[in-house]
């Protein structure tokens, strides 16, 4: 179904989109960009806070869309996306883990100076609440609470059961928040 | 209900995806028991400030990448459209690759054209492609090395054209498929000495990426390129790759998979 004009394509699910560009109409890859690109932008945001690094690989899931577009075969396309999204990640975490030893290597405490952000008190001391947490619990924190996803999609992106989402989702937050209001 | 049910629905409830009557049950107990209460209120709290956060904006400079991107890989799914309104500000790399290739055209005309012998301009013609060629290679190995990784993406994928590519680009290909510090550029690599399956040391490279390499993605290119060739060498390293626990399953099955293709 190729040769949608532009109107039309607004007015396709985010699934739709993506089979057209799997069957070579590039051009939709451009609504999907314009529909995803701030969500995986702050997904990283909340995993490194740091701009560039962000942009990087928000820029690279694109990329890989669009390189392994024929790889989608219908079905959820958030999930489909962030699991891209996540692996990205996982590349990026475990080849800084192995370049800089000698520096952190926490999640969030790349600071490039120009990149990092100005903030509140009280976001800094949420930030450094989600700091105590390891990568794949921030990462569950972040996909339902900043991205808004529920456990059956996050399942899908991680590669598990609805139960087991919830029940380690249910865990950080009450870790969370001893930690919380403890140093708050 | 108790208070287990309650830690249980509490989240579900905060975010309203109980059904009334149940969040009535909640709400009630919540109004009697303390301990709940204080448990409420916290979640409460939290989610607060997480609703505090600010969503970013990224830097228009990703928009302009991504479309950049996206002609790019419209290019390739179409070589034949031209595009006119494109500028480019660093050096032109494409332009030259089209310059390089025309100058043969131009003197294989010259000398087809003139009277010399069949065997002398066709002695002359060989010369001149090699020289071109030349031109091309230099021109990758310079490009090669650029900060920008769609230029180095660029860089590997010019590789293509060359049906007998010299020591030094193969080289450069594979110091790019084992330590390009981005997965894509590794990734082109991989595929553009895919090409060259009759090359030892392509071969031997590949072999050492299979044990050196994490990601997922270049393993699946490296065992199906490994398994094409029937590269026997393979099968102990890909072997380990079972054994390591953190090797994807998906991977796991694409070796075991290969293996039973090899042998
Ligand atoms: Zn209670």
């Amino acid at each position: 179904m190729p040769n949608h004009n532009k109107i039309e394509l607004k007015k396709l699910t985010d699934e739709e989109l993506m089979l057209d560009v799997s069957q070579g109409n590039l051009d939709a890859m451009a609504h999907i960009f314009e529909r995803y690109n701030k969500r995986l932008y702050n997904f990283y945001f909340q995993m490194v806070r740091d701009k560039a690094i962000c942009e990087d690989l928000t820029q690279t899931v694109f990329y890989k869309v669009m390189r392994y577009r024929e790889s989608y075969k219908g079905g959820q396309f958030v999930s489909w996306i962030f699991r891209i999204a996540r692996n990205e990640f996982s590349d990026y975490y475990q080849s800084s883990k192995k370049t800089s030893k000698n520096t952190d290597i926490e999640l969030v405490t790349s600071k490039s100076e120009d990149s990092l952000i100005e903030k509140n008190d009280n976001e800094t001391h949420l930030h450094e609440v989600l700091n105590t947490l390891n990568k794949d619990e921030r990462e569950l924190i972040v996909l339902n609470r900043f991205q808004g996803l529920k456990y059956d999609k996050i399942a899908e992106i991680v590669g598990s059961s609805e139960g087991a989402v919830k029940v380690k989702v249910h865990r950080i937050i009450k870790k969370l928040k001893t930690v919380y209001f403890k140093t708050i | 209900m108790n208070c287990k049910d309650i830690e249980q629905d509490i989240l579900d409830f905060i975010d309203g995806e109980l059904a009334t009557d149940k969040a009535d049950k909640i709400k009630k107990h919540i109004g009697t028991c303390a301990n709940c209460k204080a448990f409420y209120d916290e979640t409460v709290a939290l989610f607060g400030a997480f609703n505090k956060e600010e969503q970013q904006v990224p830097s228009e400079s990703l928009r302009e990448g991504f479309y950049k991107l996206l002609e790019e890989e419209k290019q390739l799914l179409n070589p034949k459209v031209v595009q006119f309104n494109k500028q480019e500000k660093a050096f032109p790399w494409k332009r030259a690759f089209q310059v390089a290739a025309s100058i043969i055209f131009l003197f294989m005309g010259y000398f087809l054209g003139s009277h010399k012998t069949g065997k002398d301009a066709n002695k002359q013609i060989i010369a001149l492609q090699k020289e071109t060629n030349e031109l091309k290679e230099g021109m990758v190995l310079a490009m090669i090395e650029n900060q920008s990784v769609s230029k180095r993406i660029q860089a590997v994928n010019y590789t293509e054209g060359f049906e007998k590519p010299d020591v030094k680009i193969l080289e450069a290909l594979i110091e790019r498929m084992q330590y390009d510090g981005n997965m894509n550029v590794r990734l082109a690599a991989a595929e553009a000495l895919s090409e060259f399956p009759e090359s030892i040391m392509v071969k031997d490279a590949f072999i050492e990426a299979l044990t050196t390499q994490k990601s997922p993605s270049l393993q699946i290119a490296i065992i199906q390129f490994l398994v094409k060739i029937q590269e026997k060498r393979a099968i102990a390293p890909m072997k380990q790759l079972l054994e390591h626990s953190d090797t994807p399953d998906f991977v796991k099955e694409q070796v075991n998979d290969g293996i039973l293709q090899i042998i």
